[in-house]
């Protein structure tokens, strides 16, 4: 029986500059994640423009780590939070521009029930 | 069977690193090995072959065994475990890959030392990085090696076409990450959609195992053994999810080291096996014991006779030889996709027992 190949590897996603076909893997493996949830779609695109999503009847962000929150200049958990928190004007309020804000809840990540055991050793064998 | 010594190729680690390997060396030791290479003929190659084919059909019969008989104790699977794979099996869950150890030195019949069954990894190198070794320096007319293009054709077989496949795992380990990634891209190849994510982003939301943007996980590769996975918080879950596993739990039966007893049970005297107990009185001469759940050669250690005793949880097996040279111990590595021997692989250790610290030396025939 002939092993040989007959045809060339391709790979799609490894190796240098190669095209990259699907979401390049986030490392996300250090901390829990955690994201805004917001009584108002407002609101969340206050915080996020463009990554608000209506789930389980309230408007949420993307998931974060506390770590990627801890940049001031972009918090991961949305600058008009960060501004709500600086006190720099009042959640509830009915009125103009950022007034309007309604602070979110921060809703914990229902996940790392996987991978306790992998954080001190490789899987593979 | 020989070591040879092989000039490396000029630049070969950027060669390497560039086709995805970053940690050819590590802490300084060479894990990839450029300049050398282990030569087979034919006849060699093709009873390696046989060996494996033959051995996985066993496997298959040993668990078909089980489920038949709910011999699982013995296995040291819980009745939650064993109710995991008694499912999937009498479903017809099916697998992708796995990878057998096998010993031998080139005489004689091929003996099966473990079978790497749920999380095997080595798999980019013994598919591609050594395929490439050969293209480059033509050291030998051949390559016992169709893995690349069976995983596609696996893959075609288990999952619909532009169907999300979620591959998840320890990714923050180099290792771990390429495995997990090369697969994603042979999944992407035949017709896939892959999702590469880390095990521990993997939510529940109350009906469904999720990914990080809460989609639903309707396959799930995972290169996390079953008996972490089952150890977990998020164990509860899985009874109820309605996620279908790669590598099936029904693998929990053969990448169990206490298979080894089981196979000897089952197939007394068999060519390609090694005699295998829970008992050390019922072997002599040399053995090896080996936890059940051991991984990269921990726990494994040699006896010039059997011990005593064994712990709980630990197997006894007759020792053989692996292929010694002036380079190390040299085990081989059979790599099954689906139910099929593909390719080999040759990993090159210091001491008898192949440990975390092997090096991966590439193969050809004539």
């Amino acid at each position: 029986m002939a092993r040989r190949r007959s045809i060339e590897i391709a790979l799609l996603t490894i190796g240098a500059g190669v095209f990259v076909g699907y979401p390049l893997v986030r490392d996300m493996t250090s901390e829990p994640v955690q994201r805004n949830r917001y009584v108002d779609r407002r609101s969340c695109e206050c915080d996020y423009p463009a990554g608000c999503s209506y789930v389980d009847r309230a408007w949420v962000g993307p998931w974060y780590t506390r770590a990627e929150d801890r940049n001031r200049a972009t918090p991961a958990s949305g600058a008009c939070r960060a501004n709500y928190l600086a006190g720099r004007y009042a959640s509830g309020r009915e009125g103009a521009g950022n007034d309007s804000y309604r602070a979110p809840t921060i809703e914990q990540g229902r996940r790392g029930g996987f991978g306790s055991t992998g954080r001190v050793r490789s899987a593979g064998s | 069977m020989r070591r040879r010594v092989h000039p490396a190729r000029e630049h070969w680690r950027q060669r390497v690193a560039d086709l995805g390997l970053d940690f050819h060396t590590i802490d300084g030791a060479a894990y990839w090995v450029d300049d050398g290479c282990y030569h087979f003929d034919e006849a060699q190659i093709d009873r390696l072959e046989a060996a494996g084919n033959t051995l996985h059909a066993l496997c298959l019969e040993a668990v078909d065994h089980v489920v038949r008989t709910g011999e699982y104790a013995a296995l040291g699977l819980t009745d939650a475990c064993a109710a995991l794979v008694e499912a999937s099996w009498r479903a017809g869950e099916p697998t992708l890959y796995g990878r057998m150890d096998l010993a031998w030195t080139g005489e004689g019949e091929p003996r099966l030392l473990e079978y790497n069954a749920d999380t095997p990894t080595a798999l980019y190198e013994a598919s591609v990085l050594q395929w490439q070794w050969l293209e480059d320096t033509r050291a030998g007319r051949d390559q016992f090696n169709l893995i690349h293009e069976k995983l596609i054709e696996r893959w075609r077989t288990i999952i619909d076409p532009q169907q999300v496949v979620h591959l998840a795992g320890c990714i923050h380990e180099d290792e771990d990450r390429l495995t997990v990634q090369y697969l994603a891209d042979t999944c992407l190849q035949a017709g896939g959609i892959a999702r590469v994510l880390a095990v521990d982003e993997i939510g529940w939301d109350g009906q469904a195992f999720v990914d990080a943007d809460e989609q639903p996980i309707a396959r799930l590769f995972k290169l996390y053994p079953w008996e972490w996975l089952l150890a977990e918080p998020f164990a509860a879950h899985v009874p109820q999810a309605r996620t279908r596993w790669i590598e099936p739990a029904w693998k929990q039966v053969l990448s169990n080291k206490a298979l080894l007893p089981l196979l000897w049970r089952l197939f007394p005297g068999h060519p390609n096996l090694l005699p295998a107990s829970f008992d050390p009185h019922a072997l002599s001469g040399t053995v090896v014991v080996k936890p059940c759940f051991g991984r990269e050669g921990e726990g494994v250690r040699l006896w010039g006779e059997p011990p005593l005793a064994v712990p709980d949880g630990y197997v006894v097996q007759a020792y053989a030889p692996l292929y010694q040279g002036a380079h190390g111990h040299a085990v081989l590595g059979l790599w099954i996709v689906g139910d099929e021997a593909v390719g080999l692989g040759v990993r090159e250790d210091d001491g008898p027992v192949t440990g975390n610290r092997a090096r991966f030396v590439p193969h050809c025939f004539d």
